[in-house]
């Protein structure tokens, strides 16, 4: 069963509905048998992009390709495109093998092939004992299995995800995420996988591109998302970050000595330029950040979050801005009361950022 | 004890309504059902001869049948004209919707006895139908549609349009639109997916409409006689020539009896018939 997925390349697309911009010159590639994540706030045009590379409507401007060759004047039905909706979209009326069967058999397939094909993927997404059981009858996690099943049995060259995972509980949705994964890889389709959850983009996908008010922030792995965000908004969108704002001091060698109100001058190394005098933010992940004695940060307890693996302090400094500092957990726990002194150090100021504080987007 | 004598105190403000319901509704079928088994309308004895004569005549039996008949076709038609409606309905944004209900209810706002009088000015000798067949060059001769069959199932179908158009429309509109979508992605065609997905969806509207018409096509006294002319006779019309006509009350009962069960199982088969269809769609 493996699909040769099919390279898919959205060039300049933009969209308006009625004249009110939704989508502003979006380009980039899926490679075949990719999984990229379309990741960006609500509202902020990841369904509609689907849309548009699904067919259900015609974008105002640019190109959607398929291994090179624009599909834009292809209906729905006929671009091979396969979709697994938010709400699954199964059909209330059919049963589970009717449902997984719906494209073979309006593609005009017919007889005990059809029937294989059915079972072979029932059996792919461990629902082969389901088959006769009508959607309502199902759990979210077994519909989504099936939607997926759907989506796949046509052999589509590419998969839409619309938000797979946001109608399941957390536990179930790790679950799913994994699983989904594999059965994408397995295949070899090339899929686009939309969310608005940063972990479930990171977790899932080869790339991720951040989407934000219609345009694209920045593509790239999640590493090199999470490391090297180009601009604030990735920055606070994706993974948690303190931010801290300052004043240019001037340029130290390969680093911009920044005044910080209420700690004093600190140095981040970067070869971004801007004018003396310019307010800018500083933002630093809450594990790149070390209690230490002689640390600039020094402040008070606020209070501490034990997450598990981690525990979070927060800190007040006496400007105001709070800093959280995540640690590796240490059996026992914290054992600093809220209201203690706790200095904090940056343990690589290579993990920080420096943005211009005028031009940050809005965070979500 | 109290709880069932709090739930008849629940029931109070319904009473006034209750006896209304019973004294003009229910009394009346009471009272139809005993004459019809009486020899006659003022003396005689019990009898079952009346429904043996209704039922053992292959001219009364031809009238029920067809009765029946005329308000089949009157449903094919409106489900012909229905669904092409809700198509519409069913993918216009809110405004066009609203004006389509509005359309829909219009001939709701004109009375029975003036839809019918203007049906029988477009369809009359010389009327609009005739008028408009000429000029455009078709015949012309007149096409006899007043006084037809044809023309009568136009009537009752344009009259109980609304019937079978509301509840039609309201299934159709309950549809998600990602289903659509799905069977579109999926590759199924517009008719496949009519077919495989719109046809199943909205058959709780379209039995409900079904029924409404049905009900209100094979009972339509007025148009029938006015539209049809005393040349077609179905049931109502029957029953009306039995009783006041020719005086046979009991008769007539008896007909009227027959007449609504058989209408009623009709109605009853169908909705079974149709239930059984509708594993998980809503009703
Ligand atoms: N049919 C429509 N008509 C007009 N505007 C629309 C329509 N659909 C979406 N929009 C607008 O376009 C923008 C992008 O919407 P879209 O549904 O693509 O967002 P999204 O990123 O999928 O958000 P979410 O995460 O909430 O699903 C929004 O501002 C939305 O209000
Ligand atoms: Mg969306």
């Amino acid at each position: 069963m493996t699909v040769a997925g099919a390279k898919l390349t959205i060039s300049n697309v933009s969209h308006a509905y009625a004249g009110v911009p939704a989508l502003a010159d979006v380009s980039f590639d899926v490679p075949a048998g990719d999984l990229t994540a379309l990741l960006g706030p609500s509202g902020c045009g990841k369904t509609t992009l689907l849309r548009i590379i699904a067919g259900f409507f015609r974008q105002t401007q640019g190109s959607v390709l398929v291994n090179g060759a624009p599909i834009d004047d292809l209906p729905a039905a006929k671009r091979n495109v396969g979709i697994v909706f938010q709400n699954y979209a199964l059909f209330p009326h059919l049963d589970v093998a009717r449902n997984v069967g719906y494209g073979l058999r309006a593609q005009g397939a017919k007889g005990p092939m059809v029937e294989a094909r059915i079972d072979e993927m029932l059996r792919l997404v461990k629902m082969a004992k389901f088959a006769n059981r009508l959607p309502g009858e199902l759990s979210g996690g077994q519909q989504q299995r099936v939607a997926l099943a759907r989506a796949l049995a046509v052999s589509p060259r590419i998969v839409l995800l619309d938000e797979p995972f946001s109608a399941l509980d957390k536990a179930l949705r790790l679950d799913m995420q994994i699983e989904v994964k594999s059965l994408l890889r397995q295949s070899g389709v090339t899929s686009i996988i939309v969310t608005h959850d940063q972990e479930e983009a990171l977790s899932m996908a080869d790339r991720i591109v951040v989407l934000n008010q219609g345009q694209i922030e920045q593509i790239g792995g999640p590493s090199e998302l999470y490391d090297t965000p180009r601009s604030l908004f990735v920055n606070t969108f994706i993974g948690h970050v303190n931010v801290i704002e300052g004043r240019l001091l001037g340029r130290e060698g390969s680093a911009l000595a920044i005044d910080v109100a209420g700690v004093g001058r600190i140095t981040v190394p970067t070869d971004k330029k801007y004018p003396p005098g310019q307010v800018l933010t500083v933002t630093v992940r809450p594990e790149n950040l070390v209690p230490d004695p002689q640390g600039p940060f020094a402040g008070t307890v606020r209070q501490i979050l034990p997450l598990g693996p981690v525990d979070v302090i927060e800190v007040v400094l006496p400007g105001g801005t709070a800093l959280k500092v995540s640690l590796p957990h240490a059996v026992g726990g914290v054992t600093l009361a809220p209201g203690a002194a706790l200095s904090l150090a940056v343990r690589d100021p290579a993990g920080c950022g420096v943005f211009s504080t005028a031009s940050a987007p809005q965070t979500a | 004890m109290r709880r069932a004598g709090g739930k008849a105190a629940a029931f109070l403000p319904a009473a006034p309504l209750a006896l209304f319901f019973a004294l003009a509704y229910l009394l009346p079928i009471a009272i139809l059902g005993a004459v019809s088994f009486r020899t006659d309308l003022r003396a005689g004895d019990w009898t079952i001869a009346h429904y043996g004569a209704f039922l053992g005549d292959g001219f009364t039996l031809s009238i029920l049948l067809d009765t029946l008949w005329l308000g089949l076709q009157v449903v094919v038609v409106t489900l012909l004209i229905a669904y092409p409606l809700g198509l519409v309905y069913m993918r216009a944004g809110p405004r066009v919707r609203a004006l389509l209900v509005f359309l829909i209810l219009l001939p709701l706002l004109t009375n029975t006895v003036v839809r019918t009088f203007a049906w029988m000015a477009i369809l009359g000798r010389n009327g609009l139908v005739d008028t408009l067949a000429a000029t455009l060059g078709f015949t012309n001769e007149p096409l006899r549609l007043l006084y037809s069959r044809t023309g009568l199932v136009i009537a009752l179908a344009q009259i109980y349009l609304p019937l079978m158009a509301l509840p039609l429309n309201n299934s159709l509109a309950k549809i998600d639109g990602n289903l659509l979508r799905a069977a579109e992605g999926l590759g199924a065609s517009s008719a496949h997916l009519f077919r495989t997905v719109i046809l199943p969806l909205s058959l709780p509207g379209a039995v409900a409409g079904c029924l409404l018409v049905f009900a209100g096509a094979t009972t339509a006294f007025i148009t029938q006689t006015l539209v049809g002319g005393g040349r077609q006779i179905f049931m109502p019309l029957f029953i009306y020539q039995q009783a006041l006509g020719v005086q046979r009350w009991a008769f007539a009962a008896a007909a009227s009896v027959v007449f609504a069960l058989t209408v009623m199982a009709v109605v009853y088969a169908f909705n079974r018939f149709a239930r059984a269809r509708l594993r998980g769609v809503d009703a």
